[in-house]
């Protein structure tokens, strides 16, 4: 019964966080919401007992990944004489059109379709060890493919950001 | 334990004791350690530190905390209002959740968790985003130049400590605190990870902006860096996760390197014998970073980074491979902790060699001629 | 206990908050967080799948880190190119990086 009531709570703050994130007026409370929403979506994997999945979102998503935000955030921040700039364009009542539109089409499917095997209400536990030995043994070569793509993307990153000494 | 039990299956009056146990213990701990390190520094100094309040100024720290809370707790107009007055508490956040995973005593904790080393890293890894808080929410130039100082190094230096720790992990073949302090009943971890525990110092020296890592906070170039516009209770809520960071991150260290409750003696010796072996192993890690701050400079920013960079992160990843090919082959432990020794003693001397050299003073110009120093 | 149906009608709400702000933001950085909400909601219906339909195979956790590490990749990438982005135009306005459209 608890369990229900605080999965209500996480959610429903998961969606108001990410609300803010796209309705925001400031880069930086935009920023902020992220983070609050991410913590959340990291609560809820908790709910779905792979807390190997929770640390992972806490550690990549709420430590790095909003930290670099921040950090572009602040190098990108216009000084006091620079002009301030609308963050929505004049497009968004269509992109409001058309999320409502794919909201719709999703939760539908969601909803109507019955899904095989499903276990019911309570989630299995996944242990860490099974997750290991998937990661390794089932799925090794992609791993490694993603071990590569990340250093491509890490030394990519470097090249283009690296001032030069004409910039 | 898994998480899922620690949130939802536990009996929450049992969970709430043991919190306030461990929160009145870290406040005790926090107002001596200030204290501590006042008096510790002003001794490395020659000089004698608080003596004034109380017996031998022990009365200090409860001083500083009744004049902090009478302070005016001023906002700057140009503040961004809520992100500038939430920051100094989702600093301390973080902090909390990791010392409700240490282990004090065996099975003694607020709760302990199966993945409790990964939990660790991954909640202080939120540290970051108060103090990024911070410096975007003053409305000042030095507050922002310290929180990105902070955000940099921060990032950079958890690498290195998290493939230390990792390293640590591996040998032990588990993540669960309690497990890997009771593994260390005949020799603590870091007589056969030696360079692991230099890594993880150095990187945690970075992670609690300590010196010789402390440009975040450096007074003499930003004045205080992202706390610069806070003052009163907000600013002791900075200092109280400080301090409470440094505590925690010593227990977690006393844990994982030094035996944590159990060595020596911890099981024979009762619960009372395991707590004070936990305290006094961080107090020994406390004294240590103190006695760093006493000696070393403090480092440039580039200098900070390229050390991270260029040295730490490759020397730990050298170290899980080898720790790898160790555990593949099935080689001895003993093998293992000589070739470590041998890393951490190349590492250190390294180090020492680069420190030591005479820079260059030839075909200097200008003011660097006249010192007779080489430019930066 | 919570059904599969709360964790898919949630990451559906995520992920069209995510097109949202894609399609209507204009500044660079927060066109890139919401892109990141799209991808947690992926992560979400792959996480609510493993755990409710597949548990003995794990495969949609497996999906989900990597999702994630691609998400960090992603990041790292696109924060370089605002950043490139506005020291040539001190803007980091998406819509002001035009110049290919001509």
């Amino acid at each position: 019964m608890i369990t229900e009531v605080l999965w209500w709570i996480v959610a429903a703050g998961v969606v108001g966080a990410s609300a803010g994130v796209v309705l925001s007026r400031s880069v930086v409370h935009a920023a902020i919401f992220l983070i609050l929403s991410l913590a959340g979506v990291g609560a809820i994997y908790l709910f779905l007992t792979v807390e190997f999945i929770a640390l992972v979102q806490f550690l990549i998503y709420g430590g790095a990944v909003t930290v670099l935000i921040l950090l572009a955030l602040m190098l990108t921040r216009m000084g006091a004489s620079g002009r301030p700039e609308p963050l929505t364009g004049a497009q968004a009542p269509f992109g409001a059109l058309v999320a409502a539109a794919l909201m719709a089409t999703l939760i539908g499917v969601a909803v109507a379709t019955a899904w095989p095997g499903d276990l019911g209400g309570s989630p299995t536990a996944i242990s860490i060890e099974r997750i290991g030995a998937a990661l390794f043994q089932n799925y090794g070569a992609p791993f490694i493919i993603m071990a590569a793509l990340l250093l491509v993307a890490f030394v990519g990153a470097i090249v283009i950001a690296r001032q030069e000494d004409g910039d | 334990m898994t998480f899922g039990e620690a949130f939802f299956g536990m009996s929450w009056l049992d969970a709430i004791i043991r919190i306030v146990i461990v929160v009145l213990l870290m406040t005790v701990v926090v107002v001596y350690l200030t204290y501590g390190e006042r008096k510790v520094i002003a001794r490395f100094q020659m000089r004698l530190g608080p003596t004034r309040t109380g017996p031998a100024g022990l009365l200090q720290g409860v001083a500083d905390a009744l004049k902090l809370l009478c302070k005016e707790d001023v906002r700057p107009r140009n503040a961004d209002r809520w992100v500038f007055e939430f920051a100094p508490y989702l600093t301390f956040i973080p902090v909390f959740l990791v010392l409700a995973a240490l282990p004090f005593a065996r099975d003694w904790g607020v709760r302990n968790l199966a993945l409790g080393m990964f939990f660790v890293f991954a909640v202080l890894g939120l540290n970051i985003v108060g103090v990024l808080m911070a410096g975007l929410g003053s409305g000042n130039k030095y507050a922002l130049l310290g929180g990105v100082r902070a955000a940099a190094q921060m990032i950079s230096y958890e690498i290195p400590l998290v493939v230390a720790l990792l390293a640590v992990a591996m040998l032990a073949g588990t993540l669960d605190l309690n497990a890997i302090a009771a593994m260390q009943e005949s020799r603590p971890f870091v007589l056969v990870q030696p360079l692991a525990f230099v890594i993880f110092l150095t990187a945690v020296l970075s992670e609690l902006h300590r010196a010789p890592f402390d440009i975040p906070v450096a007074e003499s170039e930003i004045v205080g860096g992202y706390f610069v516009e806070y003052s009163g209770i907000r600013w002791s809520m900075f200092q109280l996760a400080e301090y409470a960071a440094l505590w925690a991150f010593s227990i977690f260290g006393a844990v994982v390197f030094l035996g944590g409750w159990q060595f020596p003696f911890g099981d024979d010796w009762g619960w009372w014998w395991q707590l004070i072996l936990t305290l006094v192993k961080s107090l020994l890690l406390i004294l240590l970073i103190f006695w760093v701050r006493a000696t070393l400079p403090r480092l440039r920013m580039d200098q900070l980074m390229s050390f991270c960079w260029k040295a730490l992160i490759e020397v730990s990843f050298a170290l899980l491979l080898v720790n790898g090919l160790f555990l593949y082959f099935g080689w001895s432990e003993i093998i293992l902790a000589v070739v470590n020794w041998a890393g951490a003693a190349a590492f250190l001397g390294a180090i020492y060699l680069r420190a030591i050299r005479k820079p260059a003073v030839e075909n200097l110009v200008g003011a660097y001629k006249h010192a007779g120093v080489s430019p930066p | 206990m919570v059904p599969l149906e709360n964790y898919l009608v949630l990451s559906a709400i995520l992920f069209a908050l995510g097109v949202y702000g894609v399609l209507s933001r204009r500044n660079a950085v927060l066109v890139l967080m919401s892109v990141e909400l799209m991808l947690n909601a992926v992560s979400l219906n792959f996480v609510a799948f493993a755990a409710h339909l597949d548990p003995d195979r794990a495969t949609g956790i497996v999906f989900a880190v990597f999702v994630i590490a691609v998400a960090a990749a992603e990041v790292g990438l696109a924060l370089a190119i605002v950043i490139r982005l506005f020291r040539n135009r001190s803007s980091a306005n998406v819509d002001e990086a035009a110049t290919l459209r001509w």
